[in-house]
């Protein structure tokens, strides 16, 4: 009996496997057939909830052309409706959006989206933010605090850009909140958000980067000035930039005081001419087209005799676009026989020794 | 006795395949079955998170913004006189704000540098760059007159990894993207594969993005699926590979392989690995896997990260012989970085990849075609001997390729439900073709082309061979490309065998060869 047990055993166990190989096929043929299906039916349900949008858009027009609102009644509330409106929004200005806006919730698509923003996918909350977003509808306060504790660190970047939209100057105590989570330190998405926030409120950096001990935020702070340049912040560039900054940051700073023309800044920057990493040297070559006097041509024609390539390079591009001062350097170099430059000008830049352009 | 002997060795032989290989060949199509089943699953789940964060459209509120980190991209060059200078034309029409271009021509025996030189002004310029990475001796470096963010580097042959190695020393900026020198990327691929070095420049490492194949007769290409059974078949496991496989291998932070075709490492760790291994046949999977090890080793927290958006676009071989050869050449490549990167398997520490992802790609992409084909071996001598076993491996084999006609269909459904690469009807009904194809038919050429590959690389042939172009004839070609598509993705797959790992190799490289 037990040999008869053993054996009845053994044959099942060895049927296990191809059990499971089609139980697999199987499994997938349902995951298969669930998305199928899904997808068939999204496409089905596209083309029943569309049956209406010619008349939807006929109606929209009317109403953005005529303004008479009682032409709301005629319009369907379906999805297809809801996409019309995103879409002229997005292309429109004005009062157009108003009323647009106006459309939209009395449909009552802005109550869906709130309640798709509260509980709903990933892909759902994200169309329904961007929606949100086109059409600038003002969200209840209570909703950003959760909306900005998503999980999903794309959904928080979303909203906090809309925040800052929606809100522009009373955002940045949102956006310091927002930076200060650990979570959200992540260079990009903060140099973005900064960005965002710095078209509406450039000036409010230089006071920003003068208080904060934050050294990631410093470091964004001083970006975003590099992009949204403010004049007189270079003193407050300069002392967080501290003796001895790293590369990154040297490099983050002078892009910062490059926008500027101060003579402190100048003084700090051709310092950097001897500096031993060629990045930083490149892009002081870079850098210093903000400037024309004598003592950046001289500057320019001590990097073009730079160990570097890319250095040399980059300061012959920029003197060739200093005007007359820097055209006579160039045609110095042309001429300077065995200057490291030499052919770089002859060849590349394209200058002769005998002052013709050839370029 | 011998004559009593004899005659027991087909009731021997009855024995042995029943009670054992049967059982064998069942667990192993079954391991196999669950795992591609898992990673179908987790890729779903990962095309969906990464489609939803598409829907944010950061991407072109990026671009706006001069915050992106400089790039170089890097451009091996072995006779590519056809599709060179339109491809680096297609480079300069990315929508990224700071570039530069280096590409290498590593001794090719057509006019690739005098076409170069006509195209783009080259001047011949001493760039006395330190030489980091060992490669074979530069002849001459180039820059451009024409546009001046492009350098020429002219070299002896020394394969693809030589080449890319050249490009490394002779580029200045902090990331580099290999790409193939007849890649196309879509207009804001570069950007969307930047990203995660732009949020995580820390820790992530390297980044690699989806290549699809171009259809065209030369004169004329476009992003629909090509009308051949070698076309139809590769756009279906190119679709899987990537859109599946890759992504869910991601998910789980175990990406072996970034394409060689399209593919954005940081500068500063390539060097500290010492660049490509030359040599080395699959060199984009065996330089992923030792910037594994190495971070692994110094304990460093990094990320590689895989992206089904930014899409690259590639030539792919138009007839079976030529796709024979690179797909053997593919099993090499794989075969070739698997040994030469064994300590990492089940190495203490290793996580995921050394426990995981490596063992998989050991057992059912390296070593799968030898059972698969054992398996066809055992079927025919148990049908003409008239076992029963002959039974089950039929059945087993009936629902592994159905299985993989399954998966094929998912993928296509996945990639309707979310990046919609594929719009046309005429398309879809080619890759529903040609996932049926796949299966059936093309599986078999396959597993013979890999098992040849698997031949080669034991007996040590390391050449590369050379691949019919037609070369891009149109102008330009990313604007092209950008006009009627309407949303990038892409993956791979796996019950297959090994496109999971050889896909990667995309298009171009196969046309070097190994010094």
């Amino acid at each position: 009996m037990i040999t008869n047990l053993f054996e009845t055993l053994v044959l099942s166990f060895q049927d296990i496997p191809i059990f499971l190989s089609v139980g697999c096929f199987f499994l997938a043929f349902a995951i298969f057939a669930f998305l199928i299906t899904r997808q068939q039916f999204v496409n089905l349900y596209g083309r029943w909830d569309a049956r209406s949008a010619t008349d939807d858009e006929a109606v929209l027009m009317e109403l953005l052309a005529s303004g008479n609102v009682s032409l709301l009644s005629r319009l369907h509330r379906r999805n297809s409706t809801r996409d019309m409106i995103v879409r002229f929004a997005s292309k429109l200005q004005g009062d157009s959006i108003h009323q647009l806006i106006g459309a939209y919730s009395y449909l009552g698509f802005a109550v869906d989206d709130f309640r798709l923003l509260a509980q709903s996918s990933l892909i759902e909350r994200m169309k329904a933010l961007q929606r949100c977003r086109i059409l600038r509808l003002p969200l209840p306060e209570e909703a950003w605090a959760q909306l900005l504790m998503n999980p999903d660190q794309v959904f928080r970047w979303a909203t906090m850009e809309y925040l800052i939209l929606l809100k522009a100057k009373d955002s940045l105590l949102w956006l310091l909140w927002f930076l200060k989570m650990p979570e959200n330190q992540q260079a990009g998405m903060a140099l973005h958000l900064s960005c965002c926030f710095a078209k509406s409120s450039p000036f409010a950096f230089p006071f920003l980067l003068d208080h904060s001990d934050d050294k990631f935020l410093r470091k964004i702070w001083i970006q975003t000035l590099a992009i949204y340049p403010v004049d007189g912040t270079e003193d407050i560039i300069l002392q967080k930039l501290g003796e001895r900054p790293d590369i990154e940051m040297l490099c983050i700073g002078m892009r910062a005081l490059g926008a500027s023309s101060s003579e402190s800044t100048k003084e700090f920057l051709l310092r950097l001419a001897t500096h031993k990493d060629w990045n930083v040297r490149r892009l002081l070559a870079e850098l210093l087209h903000a400037f024309n006097d004598a003592d950046i041509i001289d500057c320019l024609g001590y990097l073009a005799e730079d160990v570097s390539f890319p250095v040399r390079m980059q300061a012959l591009e920029t003197l060739s676009v200093l005007g007359d001062s820097g055209r006579m350097e160039l045609e110095r170099i042309a001429r300077a026989e065995g200057h490291p430059s030499n052919l770089l000008v002859q060849k590349v830049i394209g200058f002769e020794t005998n002052d013709r352009r050839i370029a | 006795m011998l004559a009593s002997f004899i005659a027991y060795i087909p009731e021997l032989f009855n024995t042995v395949f029943n009670q054992f290989f049967s059982s064998f060949l069942a667990f192993f199509f079954m391991s196999s079955n669950i795992c591609n089943l898992i990673i179908l699953i987790l890729g779903y789940i990962n095309c969906r998170r990464q489609y939803a964060a598409s829907n944010a459209d950061l991407i072109h509120k990026l671009q706006s913004l001069r915050i992106l980190t400089p790039i170089s991209i890097l451009m091996p060059c072995y006779n590519e006189e056809k599709s060179i200078v339109d491809s680096i034309h297609s480079m300069f029409n990315l929508e990224y704000p700071d570039i530069e271009i280096v590409v290498c021509n590593d001794g090719s025996k057509d006019s690739s540098l005098q076409i170069l030189t006509d195209a783009f002004d080259l001047v011949a310029v001493n760039l006395e760059t330190p030489m980091i990475l060992s490669t074979m001796p530069v002849r001459q470096t180039y820059i451009s007159r024409s546009d001046r963010r492009l350098f020429v580097i002219d070299k002896e042959n020394g394969g693809k990894a030589d080449a890319l190695n050249a490009c490394i020393n002779f580029s200045r900026n902090p990331l580099v993207c290999c790409v193939d020198s007849d890649s196309l990327l879509d207009s804001d691929g570069l950007v969307r594969v930047a990203l995660p070095f732009l949020n995580d420049p820390d820790r992530t490492i390297a980044v690699g993005g989806t290549i699809s194949i171009i259809s065209g007769n030369g004169n004329d290409f476009n992003r629909s699926v090509p009308f051949t059974i070698a076309g139809m078949v590769q756009s279906v496991e190119y679709l899987r590979a990537f859109l599946v496989g890759r992504m869910g291998w991601d998910y789980l932070g175990c990406t072996t392989i970034i394409s060689g075709a399209f593919g954005l490492f940081k500068k500063s760790i390539l060097i500290k690995v010492g660049g490509y291994t030359r040599g080395s046949i699959g060199e984009d999977m065996e330089l992923l896997l030792r910037l594994h090890d190495y971070c692994k080793e110094h304990k460093e927290q990094y990320r590689v990260h895989f992206l089904p958006d930014p899409v690259c676009w590639t030539e792919a071989p138009s007839d079976f012989e030529t796709l024979g050869k690179q797909r053997s050449r593919w099993q090499q490549g794989l075969c070739d970085s698997l040994w030469r990167t064994r300590s990492l398997m089940f190495k203490k520490g290793g996580g995921k990849l050394s426990w995981i992802a490596l063992p998989y790609l050991l057992f059912f992409e390296a070593i799968a075609p030898l059972i698969e084909t054992f398996s066809y071996f055992l079927l025919a001598l148990a049908f003409v001997m008239g076992w029963s076993v002959w039974h089950e491996v039929v059945l087993l084999a009936a629902v592994t390729n159905l299985f993989g006609i399954v998966m094929n269909f998912t993928a296509l459904v996945i990639d309707q439900l979310t990046f919609t690469r594929y719009t046309a009807q005429s398309d879809l009904l080619k890759l529903m073709i040609g996932s049926v194809l796949e299966q059936i038919g093309y599986r078999q050429l396959h597993l013979y082309w890999r098992v040849r590959g698997m031949y080669r690389w034991a007996r040590g042939g390391h050449s590369w061979g050379d691949m019919k172009r037609k070369g891009f004839r149109s102008g330009a070609p990313s604007t092209r490309i950008k006009a009627n598509q309407a949303g990038p993705s892409p993956l791979e797959v796996t019950p297959t065998g090994p496109e999971q790992d050889s896909l990667s190799k995309g298009g171009a490289q196969e046309d070097h060869k190994s010094a």
